[in-house]
C-alpha cells in the first residue's frame, strides 16, 4: 500500500516536472525578467527605483546613442514619487519588421514605455488602437515644441487634430544629380522647375550618344519602380514630386481622398516624357558606382554616408549633387516628402503611471533639460540624419557639422518644406493600390516609348484616384 | 466487479509531447480560428466579431488568388527538380569511395545551412542591372534584361530553392540507396541488369518510400516560400512571384489586418492539407505498384 502511494507521488512529481519544464520556455522574457530573477536585496533596490524601458531603432548607432543619453540621465538621479528613475535602452525587435515587433509587444504586454522609429502612418495606426498617449496640450510637450521651434512642422504631424509623435529626424526626399553628366550636358545649375527639367531632358536626348561614351545610358533611375509590394517606394517617387506640384495638398486627409488631380497628372507626365530613358532595373548603391549610368534619381539623404565611404565628392564640381523637388513655376515652395520618424509614449496595462512619468522626465531631460545643448549635434554626428528643428539653418551650435558635410548643408534647406506621409490606417493599402493599378502600368507603357513620346496619362490618373479611393474606403 | 486499473505511466511519458502539442499546435490553432472571425489588429482594445466576412473577402482578393495559383506553379518545378537533382547527387555520392562520401555529402548539404537572406542578397547583386552578368549580356549580346522585374524572377526563385534544397534531399536519397542490399544488385547483375537499367529497375523501386518522403517534403516547402520573394521581388512583377507566406505577412504586419491574415493562413493550411493528401494518395499507389 505504502509502495503504491510512493509510486503515485513519484509519478505525480515527474509529471509536474515535465509539464513545468515544457512551459518554462513560454515564460516572459520581457522587460521585468531581470527583476524577478534577483535576490531579496536586489528586489528591494528595484522597488526603490522606477525602471523605464526605451526601445531604440534597430541600428547599433541608435542603441549606442540612446544608451549614452540614458546613462547621463540616470546619473542625474531624477526622482519620481521619491524613487530614482532608471532608463534602460534596448534595440527594438525588427523581425520581421520593427512595426511588427511593436505590434507583438503591445499584444503580449511587453511594450516599452517609449520608443523612437515611429512614422506618421504607423503612429496613426497606434493612435487608432489607443496604444499611444496624446501629447497635445501637455506642458512639457509644448515646451519641447517651443525649444525646437517646430510649431509649423507639428501641423504636418497632426493626427485628427492631436499630436502623438515627438518628431526626431527628417530625411527630405528630393532629387539627386550626376554632376559629371550635368557637366557633359553643359548644365551649371540643378533644375528647380518643370521647365528646367524638360530642358535637361531635351539636352539629354540630343547628347544621348555622347553621354553613352562616359557611361551615362539613361536619364533617370528609380529603384523597384515595378515592384508592387514595396508600396513605400511610392512615397519617394510619386508623393515627393506630387507634394511639390500640388503645393502641399495631401493625397488623403482624414477619410477623404483630397488628391489634386491636376498635380498628379503633372507627376505622371514628368515620367511619361522620359520614355525608355527611365531606368527601373535593380541597382544597389547607384551613387557609389564607379560609373553612374543616369543623370538623376531620387535624392535619398541616407546615401550620403555610403557615398562618402565610396570616396564620392559632393557638389556640382564633384560626383553628385542634391537638388530641390521640381515645382511648376519659379517662386513656388519646394514641398517634398519627409521620411521622418519620431518618439511615442506607449499606453498599455503593463506600463505603470510611474514608468510613464519617468519616460516624460527622460524626454524633458533630453530635449529641454541638460541634454538639449549637445543632443542635436551628437545626433547628427552619430546617425548622419537631420534632427527635426526649425532653426537648422540658423543654429550656430550645428554649424560645425554642416561645414564638414556640404551635402547635408544643401539638404537642410529642404527640411522646412518637408511633409510627412498621410495618416490613414490603410496608408499601406492606399499606396500599394496607387503603385499596382497606376504607376506600374504607366511605367510599363512609358519605357516602351521614346523620349518625348508622351502617353496619354489621364487614364492612369483616373485609375490611380479610383484605386486609392477603393483601397482606403475613402470618400 | 473488477475495478479497471488506470495505468498512468504512458501518460507521464507522453506528457511532454502532449503539452507541446497543446501549447504550440492546438492553442495557436484555436486562437487563429478565433482571430480569423474578428477584425482585430492585435493592438486595439476594440474589435468586431465579423463572422465569416474575412473568409468571404478572400475569394475576391487578387493577391490571395495569385498566392493560391503561384503555390501550385512553384510546386511542380520545385518537386520535380528537387527529386531530379537530389537523386543525381545521391547516386553520384553513393558511387564515391567510402572515405570521400561523408565529405561530399556535407558539401552538397552546405547550401541548406546557408541563410535565405544571405543567398537572396547575393542573388540580388548577381542579377542587378549593373552586375557583371547583366553588363556582359548587355554589352556583348545586346540583351537588356531586368531579371528581377521580369518573368525571369519566378525562375530565379525556383533556381535558388532547388539549389538550396537538393543537397538536403540528396541525403535522404543517399541513405535509401545505402540501405539497399548488395545481394539485390548482384542478383540483378546476373540477369544482365547493369548501368542505367540497374538504377531504373532496382535502385528507384527499392528507394520508393524515401522518394515519397522527399516528394511530400518538397511539396510542403512550396507553400512556405517567403524570404526569397520578400527580399528579391516583393511578390512582383504583377504578383507573379508572390506566395501565401508573403501575403500573410503583408496583411498581418504591414496592413495590420491580423484577423484577415489569420483567415488567409487557415485557407493556406487547408490548401496544403488537400494537396499533400493528394500527393500522398498518388505516391502510396505508386509504392503499392512496386510492392511497398
Amino acid at each position: 500500500m505504502r509502495k503504491k502511494r510512493l509510486n503515485k507521488v513519484i509519478v505525480g512529481a515527474l509529471s509536474t516536472v515535465m509539464i513545468v519544464t515544457a512551459f518554462a520556455g513560454c515564460g516572459s522574457s520581457g522587460k521585468n525578467s531581470g527583476q524577478t530573477q534577483g535576490n531579496k536585496s536586489d528586489e528591494s533596490k528595484e522597488s526603490s527605483k522606477v525602471v523605464v524601458d526605451f526601445w531604440s531603432a534597430p541600428e547599433q548607432y541608435s542603441l549606442d546613442f540612446w544608451t549614452k543619453y540614458a546613462e547621463k540621465f540616470n546619473d542625474s538621479n531624477t526622482k519620481i514619487n521619491g524613487k530614482n528613475i532608471e532608463v534602460k535602452v534596448q534595440m527594438m525587435p525588427a523581425q520581421p519588421s520593427s512595426e511588427a515587433g511593436i505590434q507583438n509587444a503591445i499584444a503580449t504586454g511587453t511594450v516599452p514605455a517609449l520608443s523612437e522609429n515611429i512614422n506618421r502612418s504607423f503612429a496613426n495606426t497606434l493612435a487608432e488602437s489607443q496604444a499611444v498617449y496624446d501629447l497635445s496640450g501637455e506642458d512639457w510637450f509644448d515646451d519641447v515644441v517651443d525649444e525646437r521651434q517646430i510649431e509649423e512642422t507639428m501641423k504636418g504631424w497632426a493626427i485628427q487634430g492631436s499630436q502623438f509623435v515627438l518628431p526626431l529626424y527628417v530625411n527630405p526626399i528630393t532629387w539627386c544629380y550626376n554632376s559629371k553628366a550635368l557637366k557633359e550636358l553643359g548644365v551649371n545649375d540643378v533644375p528647380q522647375t518643370k521647365a528646367d527639367l524638360d530642358a535637361l531632358l531635351g539636352t539629354f536626348k540630343e547628347k544621348q550618344e555622347e553621354l553613352k561614351n562616359v557611361g551615362v545610358t539613361h536619364f533617370m533611375y528609380r529603384p523597384e519602380l515595378l515592384n508592387s509590394a514595396n508600396y513605400w517606394e511610392r512615397w519617394f517617387d510619386v508623393e515627393s514630386p506630387y507634394d511639390a506640384m500640388s503645393k502641399g495638398t495631401p493625397l488623403v486627409d482624414g477619410n477623404k481622398l483630397t488628391a489634386d488631380k491636376e498635380a498628379l497628372q503633372k507627376v505622371f507626365e514628368m515620367y511619361g516624357a522620359m520614355g525608355s530613358s527611365l531606368l527601373t532595373g535593380t541597382i544597389d548603391g547607384l551613387w557609389q558606382q564607379d560609373t553612374v549610368q543616369v543623370v538623376m534619381g531620387c535624392g535619398l539623404p541616407w546615401d550620403i554616408t555610403a557615398n562618402n565611404a565610396a570616396g564620392k565628392k559632393y557638389g556640382l564640381d564633384g560626383d553628385y549633387v542634391f537638388g530641390p523637388s521640381i515645382v511648376e513655376n519659379d517662386g513656388d515652395t519646394h514641398y517634398n516628402y519627409a521620411d521622418s520618424k519620431g518618439i511615442v509614449l506607449y499606453k498599455n496595462k503593463s506600463i505603470t503611471e510611474d514608468e510613464h512619468k519617468g519616460a516624460i522626465e527622460f524626454l524633458k531631460y533630453v530635449f529641454i533639460g541638460e541634454g538639449k545643448d549637445s543632443f542635436d549635434l551628437d545626433w547628427m554626428e552619430t546617425t548622419a540624419m537631420l534632427p527635426v528643428r526649425g532653426d537648422l539653418e540658423s543654429n550656430d551650435k550645428l554649424e560645425s557639422f554642416f561645414d564638414k558635410n556640404p551635402a547635408f548643408k544643401d539638404i537642410r534647406a529642404y527640411v522646412a518644406d518637408a511633409i510627412p506621409g498621410s495618416a490613414h490606417e490603410k496608408s499601406a493599402d492606399i499606396m500599394t493600390a496607387l503603385g499596382e493599378k497606376a504607376i506600374i502600368p504607366l511605367i510599363q507603357d512609358v519605357t516602351k516609348r521614346e523620349i518625348g513620346e508622351n502617353p496619354d496619362v489621364s487614364q492612369y490618373v483616373d485609375t490611380a484616384l479610383e484605386a486609392m479611393k477603393t483601397a482606403g474606403g475613402l470618400d | 466487479m473488477k475495478k479497471r486499473k488506470l495505468n498512468i505511466m504512458p501518460w507521464v511519458f507522453n506528457a511532454p509531447y502532449i503539452v507541446y502539442s497543446v501549447v504550440f499546435l492546438f492553442l495557436p490553432l484555436i486562437w487563429a480560428i478565433w482571430l480569423a472571425v474578428t477584425d482585430w489588429n492585435l493592438m486595439s482594445p476594440d474589435y468586431q466579431f465579423v463572422k465569416f466576412e474575412n473568409f468571404k473577402e478572400l475569394f475576391f482578393d487578387e493577391k490571395v488568388k495569385a498566392a493560391f495559383w503561384n503555390s501550385l506553379r512553384y510546386l511542380i518545378p520545385i518537386v520535380l527538380l528537387c527529386i531530379l537533382f537530389g537523386l543525381a547527387i545521391g547516386l553520384m555520392v553513393s558511387k564515391l569511395p567510402p572515405k570521400f562520401k561523408g565529405f561530399a555529402a556535407v558539401m552538397f548539404f552546405v547550401p541548406y545551412l546557408t541563410s535565405g537572406v544571405s543567398t537572396s542578397v547575393m542573388i540580388k547583386y548577381l542579377f542587378s542591372y549593373n552586375s557583371g552578368l547583366s553588363t556582359f549580356l548587355r554589352e556583348r549580346f545586346g540583351l537588356d534584361i531586368n531579371w528581377l522585374q521580369s518573368k525571369w524572377a519566378f525562375y530565379i526563385i525556383i533556381l535558388m530553392i532547388v539549389w538550396k534544397m537538393s543537397g538536403y534531399y540528396a541525403l535522404f536519397v543517399l541513405s535509401g540507396i545505402e540501405s539497399v542490399s548488395e545481394d539485390v544488385y548482384e542478383a540483378a547483375m546476373i540477369d544482365g541488369c547493369i548501368g542505367l537499367k540497374k538504377v531504373i529497375y532496382i535502385t528507384l523501386p527499392m528507394i520508393m518510400p524515401t522518394l515519397t518522403s522527399v516528394v511530400i517534403l518538397a511539396a510542403g516547402l512550396s507553400f512556405q516560400i517567403f524570404s526569397e520573394p520578400f527580399l528579391l521581388t516583393g511578390g512582383g512583377p504583377s504578383l507573379s512571384t508572390t506566395t501565401w507566406q508573403l501575403e500573410i505577412y503583408n496583411t498581418s504586419f504591414v496592413s495590420f489586418r491580423s484577423g484577415y491574415g489569420a483567415a488567409m493562413a487557415i485557407i493556406n493550411a487547408l490548401q496544403i492539407f488537400i494537396v499533400v493528401q493528394g500527393i500522398s494518395w498518388f505516391m502510396n499507389k505508386l509504392n503499392r505498384k512496386f510492392g511497398w
